[in-house]
């Protein structure tokens, strides 16, 4: 059965199937069988026996016919009858035949041959029977046929009865066939049935037994036990399915331990992260990580590595303990922990060595069998290396957890070190926030002290407004000084001019009897008396000299110089010169040569009086300033380099007369101011040279009467100098155009600001312009009367000029204008608004012009066109600006060019666009105005008598000085309080109080204390009251017929000091300046002192060299030396009183030097000789040799130095012995060498250590005393 | 007993010196003069002068430098210097030349009798110095005297 089990389902199921259409098929085969056989039988009985029987009975039915029909024929003996019976003879026979045919059966055969005998019988019997009927043959034939007849029906009966008896045989058997196939059938059917029921039985059995196992293990494995065996019996279906759930299981088993596998991984990973977790330091981190890492693998060992600064440093471990040969650092690629941080790859050791190292415990050690080495890496980039070791060998759970949570380690770190430096920046924040606060706190601090300063300032500001005001009000007052100013400099010159002709005078009688008593006619006069008598003489034209210096200036200035043209030639001028200078020239050692070029003409049109004067005070000065050398004088045509800048002069018109000479020169930075009034060159009181500078000035301005103009040309100091006079042809068609009146007053006016630097640098400032209007011609001819007077009356005049002229107070006023416009019809509607304004103005229409003007004028404020026909108005404009002189002077623009910006740039004040309109001219004049400051005079007067203030009002108010009046004391107090002064004019006699009590009131106020205070007064005063007077008021001036005009010129000349009182802040700030210029200058002298000295160095150094350079030269002063020096021995000390007596003598160029160390000297007893140059100390020697102890030499000296000097004493005779010591400032070795090499036995620099210098000489005196 | 004293006059302009010589003109005064400071400095150390009328205004060395270098010298600092000058009346250069060492300030053109009047007493002052710095010097020659004596006595 066992091959049974093993087959399929199906088969078995088919088994069943085939089984049961077996068992039919086999019924079938038996029911065929049977039925085949009952069929074969049935057909036998059909074919054979049912047509037998048939034939039987058609034969019984035919034959009693044919017998019949035999019988009939015989008895009727009919022949047609007999032929009937013979037919039907023949129908039996066929149907015997066929009955033959069919059931061939000798019974039949037999019968049928009977039947054939019977019918051939009959039919002859018959037949013969009818031919014959009682024949013998007929009875006979009937005999034969009945005995035939009776054999033939005894035959057929016996043939029927065995048919029929086979019949019934035959169906018998059918019957007894039939019954019995049916019971094979049923019994067939029923052994079918059964065998089929029990094989289904059977296959149910073994399905389901199967079925039952597969679904109690399949429910087993859903339970869980997967452990359990599955046995597989069979080889069928569910065999296959219990190996179906066999696999299952194990799938099911080994996906179970994956899971359990990476659910160990993952809780180790998970564990790994949860360790990193947190904020860790990194050593901490790395601490948690490998301690971890090692639990986690099994290790018994490990440690981490971090890469540092390029190296892999030891950071944490496990049970690691160290041992020579590990270090706690790698580089990259060293080792295996380098290799791996090389590689970035996780190495796996294993067969390690047994001397490896080893995991210690307490009791007792053992080398880990396998080694993992990885890396970390973030995105990678190597953070480190961790090496674990094992006892075991690391398996892939190992290495996958390594794998994975390496990122997570790199992540780990880089944070935890991004966490340190966040935490480092965290702290760096924090810092900075505290310290921000703290600042802030600082700040709100400060916040607040600003604050309070804020408010201290706004304080400040609101007294610096007040300041401000009053400064406004001062500035005001200021320009008013400056302006009383220039009346007072006006009044300075017309001093001068007046006083030039007083001083002349006297001395006419002074020189002219001086002379007389050089002379000495009589002869009674000593010596010494005719000496004086020179000296007054020479004093007196020194002076004479001086004066009429003055007062050419003052009259070329005041315009007054006539000029009387006539013709010259080269020719006279030249020989005049040498006449005149020659011998003076000679005196002094120089040349002397006057040179005229070819080429020029014959003779010029000049003033030869002027003209001598010029060239007189060229050459003058040029034999003052020449020691040594020339001076020559030569006339030319004008050359490229002196192109005449002067309008007029042209190349052609012009010749050039230049003076030069070989003397000191003149510095670049004071070439300009030498021709400035009172102006030399050096202008210290240590001065060299004296004299005015005077005549300079003088020249410039004969120059220009003459048409022409002077320059100077000089390289510098030492160098020499050249002046220049270009003058025209023809003077007197070339004389300037210019009013002569108006160029020189204000030229003269330049001339005293330059003068008043020292005591009033403010008059830089002040505008000195004088009013070209027709008064000033009047006025000018006033004073010319006036001084003419003077003269006739003989100087003796001593009533004090009148100041009060009206002159000067127009001065006072003047606010000049200078228009720069090229349009004449829009300067001229300017110069009328300007006139209409109230204020004075100029045209120019060129820019030269301008310049000019400027050279020569102090305008109050300019007004300039851009467009200008030759120089731009910009040039103008810089070359204002630039100037010193002119520089502050106050510039508007009035252009077409939209250049305001520019124009501000440059300088100017404003910008006004033309086309301008009046307006535009009346808020530009406005502005003018205020520049100008067109303040007045505050003059106060009190006085009870109310008919008298309109005429002083209208006296003043004539003079542009407006007055205010206050009839009673207390008035006067008031209106003093409320305005202030700048003059007040008090009568004595008041309604109210005393005059003088008013007074006193007024000057115990601070602000009014130094005010100008007049007392104008009828009374007559005693001394006493005077005297009481005069502590309070500055003049007295009584009231009578002159007295009105009297006070109008006091108060006019007060208020002009007022300004220059006032005028000392200026002055003070004036003086810091020049101070710090000062500072500066000494600054840069000291430099330069310092840059001489270097180059003197070099020099000396270069004079060195050449005497080394020449052996022979030097070669018997360094024999001399040999003698007495013995270079720099130690110095005995040096006692008070070891010198007494000491012969010394001291040389040096210096008189400073020698007269502070022979103080010194002398002090310690010395007994000093000096001598200013080697040669007075070499004939100082020469004489006194024997008298003389030590010779204190100075190295640095002029024609002689002490290099030289030595090396001459020491050739004297006995000149050898004697201790020279050489004092020099230059402290090198080389300096000293040299000095001993000159002969010098000590060396002592400069400045001189006196304590050293006593022991030096009581070393060098004994020394040489002792010899 | 007349001691010749000397009087240095300094001054660049000749005339001033004549005229200075000519005011000055006394049998007892010995007048020097000077051209020039460098001049006046180097006949200081030469003379023994009793006073110096000195010129402020002179080329390369001016008075107060004169008077600066004399007061750094012991020999000089007490030898009174009177500045002669016409520079200026200010202030100013009065006080450098009292700073300068000047005893007296003098401005040109100088009145005679009060020259002559102040050289008189400043020579006195100068003369009565001298005799009193020798009768000191006699006093201090009688005291050695006397202490030579006393310790001849008490050596002997």
């Amino acid at each position: 059965m066992g091959w049974f089990n093993n087959l399929s389902v199906k088969y078995k199921i088919g088994c069943i199937a085939l089984i049961g259409i077996l068992g039919l098929f086999t019924s079938f085969m038996a029911n065929i069988y049977f039925t085949g056989k009952v069929e074969t039988q049935i057909n036998h009985t059909v074919e054979k026996q049912l047509p037998t029987l048939q034939f039987i009975n058609e034969l019984q039915l035919g034959f009693v016919e044919l017998k019949e029909l035999y019988q009939s024929a015989l008895f009727a003996s009919d022949l047609d009858i007999l032929d009937e019976a013979k037919d039907k003879a023949r129908e039996l026979r066929s149907s015997f035949y066929e009955a033959r045919r069919i059931n061939n059966d000798a019974d039949f055969e037999e019968l049928f041959d009977q039947f054939d005998k019977y019918i051939e019988v009959t039919t002859r019997a018959t037949e013969l029977a009818i031919t014959d009927i009682n024949s013998e043959e007929a009875q006979r034939g009937f005999e034969e046929m009945n005995r035939l007849r009776e054999s033939y029906e005894g035959l057929q009966n016996k043939f029927v009865s065995d048919w029929y008896e086979g019949f019934e045989g035959d169906m018998s058997t059918l019957q007894q066939t039939q019954g019995e196939i049916s019971g094979v059938g049923a019994v067939i059917l029923l052994l079918v049935t059964i065998l089929l029921f029990a094989i289904s039985v059977m296959i149910i059995r073994l399905i389901t037994r199967v079925l039952d196992n597969a679904v109690n293990v399949a429910d087993k494995i859903a339970g869980g036990e997967l452990d359990q065996e599955i046995e597989v019996e069979t080889e069928d279906e569910s065999g296959k399915l219990m190996s179906a759930l066999r696999q299952m299981r194990d799938a099911l088993f080994r996906q179970q331990e994956e899971t359990r596998l990476r659910d160990d991984l993952q809780s180790a990973l998970a564990g790994l992260n949860e360790t990193m977790r947190g904020d860790k330091d990194i050593d901490e981190l790395s601490k948690h990580i490998i301690e971890y890492l090692a639990e986690t693998t099994k290790s018994a060992i490990g440690a981490m590595y971090l890469l540092e600064g390029g190296a892999l440093t030891l950071k944490s471990s496990f049970a690691f303990n160290y041992r020579s040969g590990n270090t706690n650092q790698y580089k990259i690629g060293e080792s295996i922990v380098g290799q791996c941080a090389l590689e970035k790859k996780t190495f796996v050791v294993t067969d390690l060595p047994n001397d490896y190292v080893k995991v210690s415990s307490g009791v007792g050690q053992a080398v880990p069998s396998s080694l993992l080495v990885f890396p970390i890496e973030l995105e990678g980039e190597l953070l480190g290396v961790v090496e674990l070791g094992s006892f075991r060998q690391f398996n892939d759970q190992d290495l996958s957890f390594v794998e994975r949570g390496r990122d997570g380690l790199g992540i780990a770190i880089n944070s935890a070190g991004a966490r340190v430096r966040m935490a480092e920046m965290l702290d760096q924040t924090r810092r900075q926030a505290d310290e921000l606060q703290t600042q802030q706190k600082e700040m709100e601090i400060i916040n607040g002290e600003l604050q309070a300063r804020s408010k201290a300032l706004d304080v400040q500001k609101n007294e610096i407004l007040q300041k401000n005001n009053e400064l406004e009000r001062s500035k005001k007052v200021l320009v008013e000084k400056s302006q009383a100013l220039e009346a007072s400099d006006k009044y300075k010159t017309q001093f001068l001019s007046t006083m030039s002709h007083e001083l002349r005078t006297p001395l006419n009688s002074i020189l002219i009897l001086s002379q007389a008593l050089i002379e000495n006619k009589k002869g009674n006069l000593s010596d010494k008396e005719v000496q004086h008598a020179h000296v007054i003489h020479s004093s007196g034209s020194d002076l004479l000299t001086l004066i009429n210096d003055i007062l050419d200036l003052s009259k070329i200035e005041e315009g007054k110089l006539d000029m009387v043209y006539e013709e010259a030639s080269f020719e006279s001028l030249s020989a005049e010169l040498t006449k005149r200078f020659e011998y003076v020239a000679g005196d002094k050692g120089l040349d002397f040569k006057v040179t005229i070029e070819d080429g020029l003409p014959e003779g010029i049109v000049t003033d030869t009086h002027r003209l001598n004067q010029v060239i007189k005070n060229f050459i003058s000065n040029a034999i003052k300033f020449t020691d040594k050398g020339g001076i020559y004088i030569d006339f030319h045509k004008p050359r490229d380099p002196f192109v005449p800048v002067h309008s007029g002069l042209t190349n052609d018109n012009s010749f050039v007369l230049a003076v030069r000479d070989t003397g000191v020169g003149i510095p670049k930075d004071k070439q300009n101011i030498i021709f400035e009034a009172f102006k030399q060159a050096d202008g210290t009181t240590s001065r060299k040279y004296g004299g005015t500078g005077l005549g300079l000035t003088i020249s410039r301005e004969l120059a220009e009467l003459l048409g022409g103009e002077i320059s100077v040309y000089s390289d510098g100091e030492g160098n020499g100098s050249i002046f220049y006079l270009i003058l025209p042809y023809d003077s007197e068609s070339n004389a300037p155009a210019i009013v002569p009146g108006e160029q020189r007053s204000v030229s003269k006016t330049a001339l005293f600001e330059e003068d008043s630097v020292e005591s009033a640098p403010v008059a830089e400032q002040s505008a000195p312009a004088v009013s070209s209007d027709s008064s000033t011609s009047s006025m000018a001819d006033d004073e010319k009367a006036k001084i003419l007077a003077m003269y006739e009356s003989g100087g003796g005049d001593d009533s004090p000029v009148d100041f009060s002229n009206q002159h000067f107070l127009n001065a006072n006023r003047i606010d000049r204008i200078l228009i720069v416009e090229d349009d004449e019809k829009f300067a001229a509607i300017l110069n009328d608004l300007i006139v209409e304004a109230g204020l004075q103005c100029d045209l120019v229409y060129t820019g030269e012009d301008a310049c000019t003007y400027l050279e020569l004028y102090q305008p109050q404020a300019v007004i300039l066109d851009i467009s200008l026909p030759d120089l731009s108005g910009w040039e103008v404009l810089q070359r204002i600006k630039s100037s010193s002189r002119v520089g502050n002077t106050p510039v508007h623009i009035v252009s077409a060019m939209p250049e305001r910006e520019q124009a501000i740039d440059l300088g100017a004040e404003d910008f006004t666009e033309k086309p301008v309109s009046q307006n535009d001219v009346q808020d530009l004049l406005g502005k003018i105005k205020e520049e100008i400051g067109d303040s007045f005079s505050r003059v106060v007067l009190v006085e009870d008598n109310i008919s008298l203030h309109d005429a002083i009002k209208e006296q003043f108010s004539d003079k542009g000085i407006d007055i205010e009046v206050a009839a009673t004391g207390q008035d006067g107090i008031e209106l003093i309080k409320q305005v202030g002064f700048d003059c007040l004019i008090v009568d004595l006699m008041l309604p109210d109080m005393d005059g003088i009590e008013l007074l006193r009131e007024v000057r115990s106020q601070a602000d009014f204390a130094e005010k100008p205070v007049i007392v104008f007064t009828a009374q007559e005063m005693s001394t006493e009251r005077e005297f009481e007077i005069s502590k309070y008021a500055d003049r007295v001036i009584i009231k009578s017929g002159q007295g009105m005009d009297r006070l109008v010129g006091t108060v006019s000349k007060f208020l002009s000091d007022v300004s220059t009182n006032s005028d000392s802040a200026i002055k003070h700030a004036t003086e810091v300046l020049q101070q710090s210029a000062t500072n500066s200058l000494t600054e840069f002298i000291s430099e330069l002192g310092e840059a001489k000295q270097v180059v003197d160095d070099k020099a000396l150094l270069e004079g060195q060299e050449a005497v080394k350079s020449e052996p022979a030269a030097s070669e018997p002063p360094s024999e001399a030396a040999t003698a007495p020096v013995a270079p720099m021995v130690d110095y005995d000390d040096y006692e008070e009183g070891m010198l007494e007596g000491c012969k010394v003598l001291l040389v040096d160029d210096d008189i400073r030097n020698i007269y502070s160390l022979s103080s010194v000297l002398e002090i310690n007893g010395m007994e000093v000789t000096t001598a200013m140059s080697g040669m007075e100390a070499l004939d100082k020697l020469t004489e006194s040799l024997d008298k003389t102890d030590v010779v204190l030499m100075d190295i640095m000296m002029p024609e002689m130095d002490g290099y030289e000097a030595m090396r001459r004493i020491r050739e004297m005779e006995n000149g050898r012995a004697i201790p020279i010591i050489a004092l020099t400032a230059k402290a090198m070795k080389e300096d000293r060498d040299l000095c001993i090499q000159a002969g010098a036995s000590d060396y002592i620099s400069k400045p001189v250590d006196t304590d050293l210098l006593n022991q030096a000489i009581v070393t060098w005196v004994k020394g040489s005393a002792s010899q | 007993m007349a001691i010749e004293q000397k009087i240095l006059l300094v001054d660049d302009y000749e005339p001033n010196l004549i005229s200075l010589e000519a005011v000055l003109d006394h049998d007892d005064w010995n007048l020097i003069k000077a051209t020039s400071g460098m001049e006046a400095l180097k006949l200081l150390l030469e003379h023994d002068v009793a006073l110096v009328l000195l010129d402020v205004q002179m080329p390369e060395m001016d008075g107060f430098e004169v008077a600066e270098m004399m007061r750094k010298n012991p020999r000089t600092q007490n030898v009174p210097i009177v500045f002669l000058t016409a520079i200026s009346k200010e202030d100013k250069y009065i006080y450098k030349g009292y700073q300068a060492g000047a005893v007296d300030y003098l401005c040109k053109p100088i009145n005679p009798t009060i020259l002559r009047s102040k050289v008189e007493f400043f020579l006195k002052l100068d003369m009565q110095k001298k005799e009193l710095e020798s009768k000191l010097a006699k006093a201090r020659e009688h005291l050695q005297s006397y202490e030579d004596s006393k310790t001849r006595i008490e050596t002997a």
